[in-house]
Formats: structure tokens, sequence, C-alpha cells
């Protein structure tokens, strides 16, 4: 991970991302492994060491303290000589309510506070202590969808901001995507791949990166001499270096097309078709029952029963 | 029932409801029934010992508590009964603590064991109590040989108080102790403080209300308790003679504004508990979001 | 990142658990605790049936051939089989109409139902005498008709409905409010009538709970001491419960005979925690969460 960076912990539920985080912060040991900060080996240090800023997914707020005593907590919990004095702790609480935009708030308790409102508490809580390394659990995951994304961009905006190095978990890929410098795909247990929402989504490793991010067909296919064939016809998609024979081609909606019966890969009947935000999106239904999606911008509407082609643009193959 | 239709010809405004309606039947039998019972049962016998006091005057109720037997036992009452409830709030505090937090074989029966002075009757756990800690007791034997007497001592009455108190005090702080959420703590560690401090300052706060509930529910019941003091307490006036009991003997003596008396300050006081455990619970609840 | 799966042996210095307190300190802190319970409740418990036994089964069995044991046990059955099926009817109606319906003062009628428990079992006595007694409000009236309440089962039947009170309606209200009423109005709405739906539908759903309370109602009737002490005039043979009968035998120094009755009682509370223990753990979602004794 480097230093400054977002990275977005994207997985599955149970494919051990909140695991991972709370293995960094030292909330649970790893059962081999090391975590290093920088060059130093943290794997053995108690988790009050480690200088992390934790932000859990329901908030964990200390409710008999006021939400200028939860900020500072961690401030008033150092040792007496590395605690600040008393007005500069009063000062950086301060700065850190105008950070969150709650200004005036400090002597709130958090029962009087919004879903929203709390979580960002729990952030500047976490960042109070300047931690090496700030983690987020699922942080949106209690919110309704609207508090949601404006959370989302205001949390990207404190990023830009302050340049804290951040791991954030969520199974929400839209929101993976939308916040990540780079994003870490998991399942069970395993890191499948690492890289920018761009490379991830362009070049996935596995079927199983693939099918996480977004919806996809599966196409039985031959690759042969370099190419991927389907129903012996030939498509744009290239066959990895030493891969012959039946093999599974993965499409995503967008890369079929609806074209004329004797230029198609695929044919079957409309069974149904929809408009959604700008886009037709079309279901159709293949001889031996399998239901594809297609994506178009086109706008023709097509009566169920109706029978169509399907080439495809693009797709992918994994060894 | 039929006060909540309002006639065709009713003013835009139909008065208020006595209660909100609704289609399930039985409103008046089970209201009627419940408010007969309670009132037959409960507050006609209430008022008239509320008749009997006002009888008697403020006056004549201090003249009753200022009697030097009646202001030993008073003052015996309630002293006991406060520091056994203290007593029984650390020691409960600690068995809710340990029933909840930690898994231990046969933590369901030590569990269950919490309700036993709930479950056995106050005279078998008073004569239970004055054999164990009599002076040729189980128990009192070795307490002799120290020099401790507690059986037919002020020590017998706090004994067998705090026996009777400590299952409130237990099961009050019990579910608020299984509901701390673990990660609260786990925020307080990852802000660096140490196990202590994250104890003192995050877990027992909030658990402070329920502890002075536990604490105010086992003085009411000290306070009031017979059955199970009486018999270790050898009962010697001036010495380790109960309020409750100095009412039985006053009705024995056909003196039913003595006892009268007594039991409207023992009622005031148990009102007072009752008051201040509502206030406490408010509190709790304007400031915490939860009892 | 990659680094958290290399496979390095781990060193033995793993953070301990950041929510718990080391293994030491939690033995120590269960030690005390089970040791506490152990003398303070449980040796009180063993004590009565070490004394009840402490001359052999002959002497046990002995103290029940008595004819006056025998009517304190006649008695106190009585006593319950009146007072728990009163509470229990009063209970159910209180909680019914607590808990499905809505009107101002809801609050204050159960503080009102929860007074006994708060009242000293003595003072709970007092107040009949004060009602029923020879100077009492009363009492003139009930002597020049010749009727018998103070010093005889109406008087003991009375105080112990009022120390029991509580128990049923307390466990209910909570567990009906949270039921809601959404049931019975479906029932309604599929043309049950109104007594139809309480009998398949509420009933049901509350029969743990009111079978927990049931129990503990009995448990208290069955041993209450105070307030039946008040008002039973401790005639021998008549109005004497079982635990007035402990109270006379050990008054007596005849502690065999004195725990060998409280042992049946002492009995009468084991089963009531073993019933309600497992009640409890295995019908917990049926009893009303917010429970408080």
């Amino acid at each position: 991970m480097r230093a400054g960076e977002l990275l977005g912990l994207l997985g599955p539920s149970g494919s051990g991302k909140t695991t991972l985080l709370r293995i960094i912060a030292g909330l649970d040991a790893p059962d081999r492994g090391r975590i290093l900060f920088g060059g130093d080996d943290a794997t053995g240090l108690p988790v009050q060491e480690r200088a992390v800023g934790f932000v859990f997914q329901h908030y964990a707020l200390f409710k008999h303290m006021s939400v200028a005593d939860n900020i500072a907590y961690g401030l008033n919990a150092r040792r007496r000589a590395e605690r600040p004095a008393k007005a500069e702790i009063k000062r950086r609480v301060g700065d850190l309510l105008d950070l969150i935009r709650l200004s005036g708030f400090g002597d709130r308790y958090p029962s009087q506070l919004s879903g929203g409102q709390r979580q960002r508490v729990a952030l500047a809580r976490a960042l109070a202590v300047e931690p090496r390394v700030l983690l987020l659990d699922e942080p949106f995951g209690a919110l309704d969808a609207q508090v949601r994304k404006d959370l989302r961009r205001w949390l990207r905006e404190i990023h830009d901001r302050t340049g804290q190095t951040t791991i954030f978990v969520t199974h929400d890929q839209d929101e993976a995507l939308e916040l990540s410098d780079r994003v870490a795909v998991l399942d069970r247990g395993r890191l499948e791949q690492v890289g920018t929402p761009d490379e991830v989504q362009e070049n996935p490793v596995s079927a199983t990166v693939l099918k996480f991010l977004g919806d996809s067909v599966e196409v039985e296919a031959i690759a042969e001499g370099g190419r991927v064939l389907v129903r012996g016809r030939e498509t744009p998609v290239a066959a990895p270096a030493g891969i012959i024979g039946p093999v599974k081609l993965y499409v995503r909606p967008w890369q079929l097309q609806l074209v004329e019966l004797d230029a198609a890969h695929l044919s079957g009947v409309v069974r149904s078709s929809y408009r959604s935000q700008g886009r037709q999106r079309i279901e159709v239904e293949e001889a031996g029952g399998q239901i594809l999606a297609v994506e178009d911008f086109d706008g023709v509407r097509y009566a169920p029963g109706h029978p169509v082609g399907l080439r495809i643009n693009g797709g992918y193959v994994f060894g | 029932m039929a006060a909540t239709l309002a006639p065709a010809d009713a003013p835009p405004r139909p008065p208020r409801p006595f209660r909100r309606p609704s289609v399930l039947p039985g409103f008046g039998l089970s209201f009627g029934y419940t408010l007969a019972c309670l009132g037959l049962v409960v507050l006609l016998p209430l008022a008239a010992l509320v008749a009997r006091a006002s009888g008697l005057g403020l006056s004549g109720i201090w003249k009753v508590a200022t009697d030097p037997r009646v202001a030993s036992a008073l003052k015996l009452s309630f002293g006991v009964s406060l520091l056994s409830a203290l007593v029984a709030s650390v020691f409960g505090f600690l068995v809710a603590w340990v029933l909840t937090r930690y898994e231990f074989p046969g933590r369901k029966i030590v569990d269950a064991a919490v309700d036993l002075p709930f479950a056995l009757p106050t005279a078998v756990a008073g004569i239970a109590l004055a054999s164990l800690y009599a002076p040729d007791g189980l128990v009192g034997a070795p307490l002799d040989r120290l020099g401790i007497q507690v059986a037919y001592t002020p020590i017998g009455v706090f004994v067998a108080m705090t026996f009777v108190g400590l299952p409130f005090a237990v099961r009050t702080v019990q579910p608020l102790i299984a509901e701390i959420d673990k990660e609260i703590e786990e925020a307080s560690a990852t802000l660096g403080a140490s196990r202590r401090s994250t104890l003192l300052k995050v877990v027992l706060p909030p658990l402070v209300p329920a502890v002075l509930t536990g604490f105010a529910l086992a003085f009411a019941r000290g306070v009031g308790e017979y059955g199970s003091v009486i018999f270790i307490a050898g009962n010697l006036p001036y010495v380790s003679e109960i309020a409750p009991l100095l009412i039985v003997i006053k009705l024995s003596e056909f003196d039913y504004g003595g006892a009268a008396a007594i039991a409207t300050i023992m009622l005031g006081i148990s009102f007072l508990t009752l008051l201040a455990i509502n206030l406490i619970q408010a509190w709790s609840r304007r400031r915490f979001g939860y009892v | 990142m990659s680094e958290i799966f290399s496979p390095v042996r781990l060193p033995d210095s793993r953070p301990a658990p950041v929510t718990g307190e080391g293994r030491g300190v939690r033995t120590v802190l269960i030690g005390i605790a089970v040791a506490f319970l152990a003398l303070f409740l449980v040796l009180p418990l063993g004590a009565v049936f070490a004394q009840a036994f402490a001359h052999g089964i002959g002497a046990y069995l002995d103290a029940f051939r008595e004819p006056d044991a025998l009517s304190a046990i006649r008695l106190t059955l009585t006593v319950a089989a009146i007072a728990v099926p009163f509470n229990l009817v009063f209970g159910v109606a209180a909680s019914w109409a607590i808990a499905k319906f809505e009107f101002p003062g809801k609050t204050f009628l159960i503080t009102l139902i929860d007074l006994p428990f708060s009242v000293s079992p003595v003072v709970s006595g007092l107040i009949y005498v004060l009602l029923f007694g020879s100077q009492g409000l009363f009492g003139g009236w009930l002597q020049a008709h010749n009727i018998q309440i103070l010093f005889a089962l109406p008087g003991i039947v009375l105080a112990t409905i009022f120390v029991t009170f509580p128990f049923v309606a307390r466990e209910l209200i909570p567990l009906m409010q949270e039921q809601g009423s959404s049931e019975e109005e479906a029932a309604l709405t599929l043309g049950a009538s109104g007594f139809h739906a309480f009998r398949t539908v509420t009933l049901p759903n509350i029969r743990w709970g009111l079978l927990y309370s049931v129990l503990l109602c009995n448990a208290r009737a069955m041993g209450e001491f105070g307030a039946v002490s008040v008002v039973s005039g401790h005639i021998r043979g008549l109005t004497n419960t079982m635990p007035l009968h402990v109270e006379i035998l050990y008054n007596e120094y005849n502690f065999v005979a004195a725990f060998a009755v409280a042992s049946l009682l002492a009995a009468l509370a084991l089963v009531t925690l073993v019933v309600k223990s497992a009640l409890e753990w295995r019908f917990s979602d049926d009893l009303a969460a917010g429970r408080r004794h």
C-alpha cells in the first residue's frame, strides 16, 4: 500500500475484508503473515500502540460523552508526557469539528445526532490521533442512499485535503470504484487483484473479480489459433497465450449488440426490455433457456417473443 | 366504548376520545376489571393506612418516630440496609460481570442460583441463615473464635439484608453489561487507551444508572425485609430490632396508631426510593437514549 | 499489502484480545464470584436440608405426622389455589387493557399495579388489619354481622393476593406490548370473534410468559411470611401456613421439625428455579425482553 493513497477493499460478504482490516488495526491476530507499517513490523504491537484510526461500521461512539469529548478521547488517553495541553486539545477538536462541518455541535451527545452526523464524528475521532493509517469498516453501510452519496463525495474531499493514508472496506462496487485510488478485490480470504479502478475493470485477473465488478454472461466458446470462437464464428476477443480448446467467455451486457440473425454469434427471443438511466436494457432468452442481458443506446423497442441475433464485441477469457 | 363514536350531526371537531380507537374488543371489560381489582385489593387498604396516619397528624407520627426504641429501630433498618445495598451492589456488579463476560463450566447453574433469594421463602432463608451464623453454626463458630459475633447483632441483620438484596443488584446490571457493544471497547483501544482506562472511562460510566437503580431496589427491599431478618437478628431492643418487627409488636399490643405511624414513615421512604429510581432512569434515557 | 498473506511463522507475541481481561484476572474474578455465591446463597439452602435430616430420615418424616403440620400444608395449598388464579385473571385482564389499547395515564396505572412490590410485607399485612381489625375501618360492622376476615382464611388470602398482585401483570404487559396487536387484528379481519382471537392468537403467544409468571407468583404465595404473619393470628392447626408453622417450630427449638417443613418450601423454591431457568433457556424469545424482578 502506498503512503497517502485511498485504498478500497472490495469483496462479497464473508470474503474476509473486515477481518483483514481488524488484523491491520491489531483487533484480531493473524494466523500467519506479518503487518508492516512503512517497513516497521507491527505484527506483535498491541492495538493501543499501532497508531491506527479505526472507524466502525456502527460508529461505536461513546454515548455518555459529548461530541467534543468523543473527538478528544484519543488525545486524552495519551501518557501525560505525550498528551497535548488542554488548550491545544480544544483547538484541535475545534479544527476537526470544522472539518466535519459540525462546528457548534461539540456539546451535543451522540443520541442527539443523525446517522450521517455520527459517522462524521466517528471519523473526526479517528483522525484526532493523527493515525499512520485510517481504517474505515463499511463506512456508509448503515446510512440511507442520499446521505451515503453525499458522504462519499465528502470523504474523497477530506482525503484529498489531508492526504491521509486510508483503507476502507465495502461490498458496494460503485462505492469502491468511485472513491478509491486503488481497489483491492478479496474473495474467500484471498487477495484476487489490486489495481486502479480502471485496471481492475478493464483487465480483471479472474472470473471472480469480473463477476464481482458487474453483470456478465457466460458463453461456451472455443479457443483456436489465438482467437476465441463462438458457435463457429470468430469474435474480436483474443485467446490468452497457450490456451486451446473449450473455454468460458465472459461478456458484459454492453459488449453485446443486437444484429441481423445471419451476422450473429448468439440468437434467441426477446423476453423483456425496459429503459433505465438513458439506456435500453433487453433480456434475450437463448434456445437453451439461458438469459442474456444486452445494453444498448439504440432505443428500438422489441416486443417480447421477437427473434433477435446478438453479436459479441468483446469479452474475457481466463486461463 | 360507544363514546368513541361521534353522532352524525357532531360539530366538525368531535371531543377527543378517552382512548385511541381500536378494532380490538374488550377494552371496557378488561380496563374496568383491572381498576376494580386495583381499587379493592391495593388502593382501598393503602387508603386505610393513609386515613389512620392522617388521623395521627404529623405531630403524632413525629412523636412515635422519636420514641427512643422506634428511633433506634428505624436507624438500624435504614442504616444497615444502606450498607448492605452498597455491598450487594459491589458484589452484584462483580457477579453480573463474570456471568455475562466470561464463559466457564457451570455458568448457567451459577446464573440460576442468583435468583435463590427470590425463590426461597423468607422464613426459610431466615432460619437457615440463623443456624449457619449462630455461635455454634457452620460459619458462625469460626467467626466466633475470631471474636466476631454475627447472629443476634446488627451484623446478622446486615447478612440477611445483603442476602435478599443481591439478586436485585445483579439482575438490574446484567442486561446492560450484556448489551455493551464490543466495538466501543475496540474503538477506545484503537485510540490508544489502556484496558484499565477503557474500563474506567468507556465501559463503566454508562452502567452507573443501572448500578444506582439496583442499589435503590436492594435498599428498598432491605428496609422492608422481615422474614429473613428476624431469626438471625435476635431482636434485642435498641440493638438488633428492625422497624418492621416493631410494627408487629405494636400490633400485638393493639397499638394500631403506633403501627400505622411507623408504616407511614417506611412507606414514605419507599416512595422516595421509587421516585429516585424513576428520576435516575429518566435522566439516563435523556442522556444516553436508553435505561 | 501482499506481505499480509506471506507464510511467515508468527512470533509468539500475538496481541491480547482487546475486549477481555487476561486469563489470570479472569480466573480470579470468576473464583471470587463463584465462591461468594456458594458461601452466601447456596450454603443456606444446603443448611436447610442438612438440618432437616440431622437426626435421620425417621425424625424427618415424623415432622409430617403432626396434625398441625398437615393442616399448615393444607392451608398453604388452599391459599395458593385461590390467590394464584385470582392474580392470573387480573394479570391477563390488566395486560390486555394496557398493552393493546392507548389511553392517557397508562404509566401511572402501571406504577399503581407495581406498588405492592415496594411495600414492606409487614405493612402489606398491617393495611388489612387497619381495614378489618377490631379497631379498623370496617371492624365494627364486620363484628356486628359476625363476619371473620382477620385471623381467618379470607384475611390470609387477601394479604397473599396483595403481595403477589404485580407478578403476572408485570411479566405480561411488556410481553404483549412487544408483540403488538397486528396478529389479533389479522384474526378479526379473517372473521374471528374477539374472544376467539384472544383464545387462538393471544394466549398461544403469551403462554410461556404466563407459565413463567404463574410459577413465580405461586412460589411467593406459598412462601409469604411477613404479611401473612400479621393477619393470621397464629392459631395452630387453623390459621398457620407453612412458613408460620416453621417459625413456631423454630421458636420452640424443635429444629428438626422446623427444617423438615422448611425443606418442603425449599424444594418448591428449587423446582421453581429449575423450571424458570429451563423456560428462560428454551423460550427466551417468548418471554418479555425487558423483564426485571
